[in-house]
């Protein structure tokens, strides 16, 4: 029965987040990029592509950060096309995808003013999906206090904070606790919305989600090895839902070295052979390949929200994977250019 | 008897040889003939003896030749394997320094960057530049002169060692004894409480909004670097470990090239040193 109604809203939306589907890079495309010798023949293939002339008009001489940031605004400018013609409930759907744009802007600007750099610079780096008004306004808060009753508190991030509210003045460690403090309520908040959901946008989202919040808690265990975060720190920034939830997360949180996280992680049978690092795969490595296999099999259930969600995850990890190759050809390190995801 | 023909025609042929390597003048263009010639050399005196493992091994000991020109001329290709060797330490570290941060790049949702530059940053390390003298490896009797160059550690602001002293107390500590730090870091260090995390958590839960006035007794962190000179924590707390791979391999980098710009100097004043007894010989 999902299927009667959901076109009257979403029809044309779900018709045109197929089309981008389509146009994703295939594994051939891929191969042809890795044979490119310098970046110009990278341009010139990818012209072929749905990209066509993204680089048109680019002063000087190419490079991999100009590629990577046009093909970042051709996401950009899809998504805010179809974010226009949404309604409830997947405009708020969509706009829980640019909260976590939102957070990382955040994290910017604060960063920014505590290294004592120009905040009208940074603006401009922050990412367009993750704008809010009082974005400008940033640069005035020295701790987090007044970050949240000055500025925050009339954003979406603003329900996010009842964790990380403190006297505490904003130095690079709170900086980083607040931030992956604000995401983790993010996605408990946004796990909570897809929950209630219809079916099967909730079953979809619900797998999509954990596997985020799981790669989160060991991304963050991992990172934080030889650093000042505490174990009540970590667990505090560890999402409560996921596979590894709880007892998974308990463990990660005292696990002082590689080991033991692999032993945790592969109790989970889905992430058995995570820490396999041969061929030159790492642990990332299997995370997005993992993730890419997620987002193409969300793409066979029709009229669900987690087409769109499946698209721009699927959209950032191809810019990332152009990114690798323009960067393995402009090094001339092609023996490593294999390294990119492809499952299309 | 043969044997001793033999050297004393190998002695010959290096002396030749030799005088090519010395004739050309600067370093870098120096490093490609001489690859070649001793090389070629090397290809000769295999060839040419009947019993070449004998006089391969006569000539393996350069400290024995009379000439200390010659000795001096090995002492100059022996530099000049160093140069080498030490170029291609740094072209490998360099190469796995960027290839490490593109690998940064691709597994995070942020590019590094100089949006997360410091804007205050200071050096980390000094040049320092010395007039030492070496010994040529072959020729101990000569000593020649040349600039060296090191690296020394900026050292850290010296009120950081009296904290580190001050771990175990709970009492409040003042935010800022350092004399060194910028405005930004004084008002940003805070303590918290060393010792039982779980009363940690609880006051943090209690001080939410209500008592503002002073930063709470605080834990000292482990880093005592300040911001400005520590890049790898302008990127955050939690970064990958590509990142810091990559800083691995830069820092490295940097020694190398130290390293490479000494052999340098060693060569170039040697050169000096073997044209001026060249010029006191003919």
């Amino acid at each position: 029965m999902e299927g009667v109604f959901f076109n009257e809203n979403n029809g044309y939306i779900e018709g045109i987040v197929r089309g981008y589907r389509s146009g994703l890079l295939t594994s051939a495309i891929y191969s042809n990029l890795t044979q490119c010798d310098t970046l110009e023949d990278l341009k010139l293939q990818l012209s072929a592509t749905d990209y066509g002339n993204f680089l048109a008009n680019v002063p000087g001489s190419l490079s991999t950060s100009i590629i990577a940031e046009k093909a970042t605004q051709k996401l950009i400018e899809e998504f805010r096309y179809i974010r226009a013609q949404a309604v409830q409930p997947l405009s708020k759907f969509m706009d829980y995808i640019t909260y976590a744009y939102m957070i990382d802007n955040v994290a910017l600007l604060i960063t920014g003013t505590l290294h004592e750099r120009d905040t009208h610079e940074l603006l401009e780096r922050c990412h367009p999906l993750g704008w809010f008004e009082s974005l400008p306004a940033l640069c005035v808060a020295t701790n987090v206090e007044e970050l949240y009753n000055t500025v925050l508190i009339d954003t979406p991030l603003a329900p996010y904070f009842k964790d990380c509210l403190s006297a505490a003045d904003l130095d690079d460690l709170n900086i980083e606790i607040i931030r992956n403090t604000l995401y983790r309520a993010y996605l408990e908040d946004f796990y909570a919305f897809c929950k209630n959901l219809a079916p099967p946008s909730n079953q979809v989202m619900a797998a999509l989600l954990e596997f985020e919040a799981d790669r989160r808690v060991i991304n963050i265990t991992l990172n934080s090895f030889g650093t000042d975060i505490t174990r009540d720190e970590r667990l505090q920034l560890s999402p409560k839902f996921g596979k590894l939830y709880s007892s998974g997360t308990e463990a990660l949180a005292s696990a002082d070295d590689i080991e033991q996280v692999r032993i945790t992680v592969e109790s989970i049978g889905d992430y058995k052979g995570f820490f396999d690092t041969s061929n030159n795969k790492s642990l990332e490595d299997h995370f997005y390949l993992r993730e890419m296999e997620l987002c193409r099999n969300a793409f066979t259930q029709q009229f669900t929200y987690s087409a769109i969600w499946a698209w721009v995850k699927a959209k950032e990890q191809e810019i990332r994977n152009i990114t690798w190759i323009a960067e393995c050809i402009a090094q001339n390190q092609k023996e490593r250019i294999q390294n990119y995801i492809s499952v299309f | 008897m043969t044997v001793e023909s033999d050297i004393a025609k190998l002695a010959i042929a290096e002396k030749s040889a030799s005088d090519d390597i010395a004739s050309s003048a600067p370093v870098e263009s120096t490093s490609q003939s001489s690859q070649q010639n001793p090389a070629s050399e090397q290809q000769e005196q295999h060839s040419t003896p009947p019993q070449g493992a004998e006089g391969e091994e006569e000539l393996t000991d350069p400290s024995t030749l009379p000439s200390s020109l010659d000795r001096l001329l090995f002492s100059y290709c022996e530099l000049l394997d160093q140069y080498q060797a030490t170029q291609d330490r740094l072209f490998s570290l360099f190469s796995d320094g960027f290839l490490n941060l593109a690998k940064a790049n691709f597994e995070s949702r942020i590019r590094f960057g100089k949006d997360y530059y410091h804007g205050s940053m200071t050096a980390s390390n000094i040049l320092m530049l010395d007039e030492k003298e070496f010994t040529p490896l072959y020729a101990p009797e000569t000593q020649v002169e040349y600039t060296q160059l090191s690296l020394v550690d900026v050292p850290l602001p010296t009120s950081s060692i009296e904290d580190t002293a001050k771990m175990g107390d709970a009492e409040k500590v003042h935010a800022s004894t350092r004399t060194t730090s910028t405005a930004t870091e004084e008002k940003a260090l805070r303590r918290r409480k060393a010792g039982n995390e779980k009363p940690e958590v609880a006051d943090a839960g209690e001080e939410k909004l209500q008592d503002v006035e002073p930063p709470a007794p605080a834990k000292v962190r482990k880093s005592r670097i300040p911001l400005n000179q520590d890049p790898i924590r302008w990127f955050g707390v939690l970064v990958p470990l590509s990142l810091r791979k990559s800083q691995g391999n830069f820092t490295d980098a940097l020694t190398e090239i130290i390293n490479l710009l000494s052999v340098v100097n060693k060569l170039r004043a040697l050169e000096a040193t073997i044209d001026h007894r060249r010029a006191e010989k003919a």
